[in-house]
């Protein structure tokens, strides 16, 4: 136990959670990032009803105009409204993000805690199969199994599937080295000998004690996954061009005039990437630095 | 004691772990039986397979790299050994409890000290929330915990370690189970807690009529404690008596060597006897002869070339040293005895 005049403030009384809620709380940097974050992830997702502009409608009279009280960010090669397809383009980028994130630290999770806690025959042959996954050449992998999946699903779904079934790997690998070292702790042995099923000790007892570390590995995905998103879209393999995101905003520049000479077509998702992704960045600092039991209990 | 019902009963034990594909016994043809209401201690030098036995009752080797290859476990008449977890699951907590020796991380760090006392309850009862609420209070009342209302709703970390190993026997007496294993149980306490401790566990048995197997390094609690002891080395038994008589007439070298390592009060400090040398390994335990000659004071030739087995040497005690003519196997023996006579 810390007894250092700086600790006395989190009282003895709260629960280790709450001790790293008041911890977040104090961060600064962390609190900014968490209200910026929530707005982006609102008013993308309030879209619909914040703008009015129809976003696929080609306007060939208005094309490239820079930003005017019509078009608070000027409009795109196509005519398009490029404040209202940011918009848009916010809700598909962070909802590949959170999907991905989330599929990914289920799944992951699920394999990583299995394999550590059985450990052995079952632990082998779950990360013989994960390394298996993580020796997959990304790149190439997203480009045939997108071809392989398009049609049969839905646009951006195809992409969130492609991604999530070659990223759950390191989550994977995390889990099971933070189970191992876990189940370790004569608690573990304590929950076994009452007569606590398996299930109920991973679930119960490990999985609460690990979190923080699953935390943080789906805040540097979540960033991750939305830069993935943009990189697959800028190079035209990730979601289909009729839809809009970030990074397919951002493969207008490829041409030279654009990047020179109309810079409000490229600047706004430039700039919504990047300070989403380091809000989300920060975030994760600040969960790490409040989840850090050294300081908690 | 003698007189009362066999509770538990262990039957040429043998527990391995696999150690570079081959398999090592760290309890190696453990033999004993455990009496209702009995007090028995396992005493024995860190290594000599006390936990393992412990694990082994329980089933909970670790399993990657352990497991039992041969005996039988029965408790109550009914054999552990080829249960399945999910059997085994009903027994743990509700038959057989077991408390560690480190009460500082025995509890979950994250869960409230009431709903690690409710999880027993939970796991082999059919009771409401608030019933479990009202049974965990009473259960601390019980161990005596001061507060217990208040307690109840705190975490591990603001418990001192008597309070949390209290917390611990309230969990592992909650559903009066028959049998106690308690693995040094008060080890890394302070002295003042460690008697207190040690009278909560007497008075539980007294009350409850539970038995409790109790592995300890401190002698001086098997004096208190126990109606019988068990003396283990190198994964065996290498002597088993009533109390009193271990301590009166002490039959193996090791055991005299470990009642030899009692500090005394008249004695001084520098003086304390310890054993020298350490418990041989798993990997480089002798397959011939005595496990404890290299350490013994009174080792001699044969010591090296047969093998003691575990015989009577007293009344209801046993040994296996080959100071006592009994404990050489068969074949030896009548040659031995040959020469004698
Ligand atoms: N998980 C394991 N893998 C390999 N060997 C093990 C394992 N656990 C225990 N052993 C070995 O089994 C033997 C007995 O260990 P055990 O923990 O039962 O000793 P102990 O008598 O309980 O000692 P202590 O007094 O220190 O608790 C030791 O030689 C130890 O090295
Ligand atoms: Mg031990």
């Amino acid at each position: 136990m810390i007894n250092s005049p700086k600790h006395l403030k989190y009282s003895k009384k709260m629960s280790p959670w709450a001790m790293a809620r008041k911890k977040f709380m104090k961060n600064k940097l962390a609190m900014v990032s968490t209200c910026f974050l929530l707005f982006v992830i609102v008013i993308s997702f309030l879209a619909p009803y914040i703008t009015t502009t129809d976003i696929t409608r080609v306007n060939i009279g208005e094309t490239s105009l820079p930003p005017s009280s019509d078009h608070w960010l000027g409009t795109d090669k196509s005519g398009r409204d490029v404040y209202t397809r940011l918009l848009y383009g916010g809700r598909v980028s962070l909802m590949v993000g959170i999907s991905v994130t989330f599929i990914v630290i289920s799944f992951g999770s699920l394999i990583g805690s299995i394999a550590g806690y059985f450990g052995g025959v079952v632990d082998n042959l779950l990360m013989r199969f994960t390394d298996f996954v993580l020796n997959f050449p990304f790149l190439v992998f997203v480009i045939v199994l997108n071809a392989i999946l398009f049609g049969t699903v839905s646009g951006v779904w195809v992409l969130i599937i492609v991604i999530s079934l070659l990223s759950w790997g390191g989550t994977a690998r995390i889990v099971r080295s933070k189970i191992l070292a876990e189940k370790e702790n004569e608690y573990i042995i304590a929950a076994q000998s009452i007569g606590t099923s398996s299930a109920k000790v991973i679930i119960r007892h490990l999985l609460p004690n690990v979190i923080s570390a699953i935390i943080v590995q789906a805040t540097l995905l979540f960033a991750g996954m939305i830069a993935v998103e943009a990189a697959l879209s800028y190079l035209n393999f990730g979601v289909p061009q009729t839809v809009p995101s970030w990074g397919n905003m951002l493969s207008s520049a490829n041409e030279p005039d654009v990047l020179q000479g109309k810079p409000w077509i490229w600047i706004p998702p430039a700039l919504a990437l990047i300070v989403t992704i380091l809000s989300i960045n920060f975030i994760g600092e600040g969960l790490k630095d409040a989840l850090n039991p050294k300081s908690t209990r | 004691m003698k007189n009362n019902k066999t509770l538990l009963e262990i039957k040429n034990l043998h527990t391995g772990f696999s150690i570079n594909g081959q398999i090592y016994h760290a309890v190696d043809d453990v033999s004993f039986e455990i009496q209702e209401k009995e007090v028995i201690c396992v005493v024995g030098e860190s290594g000599c397979g006390k936990s393992v036995m412990s694990l082994s009752i329980m089933q909970l080797l670790p399993q990657e790299n352990a497991k039992i290859t041969k005996g039988e476990i029965r408790f109550n008449g009914m054999p552990l050994t080829n249960k399945t977890d999910k059997e085994m699951n009903n027994v743990r907590g509700k038959e057989i409890s077991m408390i560690f020796q480190e009460p500082m991380t025995a509890l979950n760090p994250v869960f409230t000290i009431g709903s690690q006392i409710q999880e027993v309850l939970h796991n082999h009862l059919d009771i409401s929330k608030q019933a479990a609420r009202k049974k965990s209070i009473a259960l601390m009342k019980q161990v005596g915990i001061s507060r217990p209302e208040k307690v109840v709703d705190e975490y591990p970390h603001q418990l001192s370690g008597g309070m949390r190993q209290r917390v611990m026997i309230a969990i592992a007496i909650a559903l009066n189970p028959k049998l106690l294993i308690a693995d040094e149980p008060t080890t890394a306490l302070d002295v003042t807690v460690q008697a207190q401790i040690l009278e909560l566990l007497t008075s539980i048995q007294q009350e409850a009529n539970t038995a409790i197997m109790l592995i300890t390094h401190d002698l001086g609690v098997v004096a208190e404690m126990a109606d019988s002891v068990m003396v283990m080395y190198a994964g065996q038994i290498v002597e088993t008596s009533t109390t009193v008589e271990l301590f009166s007439s002490p039959k193996h070298p090791y055991t005299e060597a470990l009642l030899h390592s009692i500090p005394k009060m008249e004695e001084d400090v520098e003086r304390l006897h310890t054993i020298g040398g350490i418990v041989p390994s798993l990997t480089s335990m002798p397959q011939v002869g005595c496990r404890f000659r290299d350490r013994c004071p009174k080792a001699f030739a044969d010591c090296r070339s047969i093998t003691p087995k575990l015989a009577p040497v007293g009344d209801g005690h046993l040994a296996r040293c080959l100071l006592y003519h009994s404990c050489y196997p068969k074949q030896h023996r009548t040659a031995e005895e040959g020469v004698e006579k």
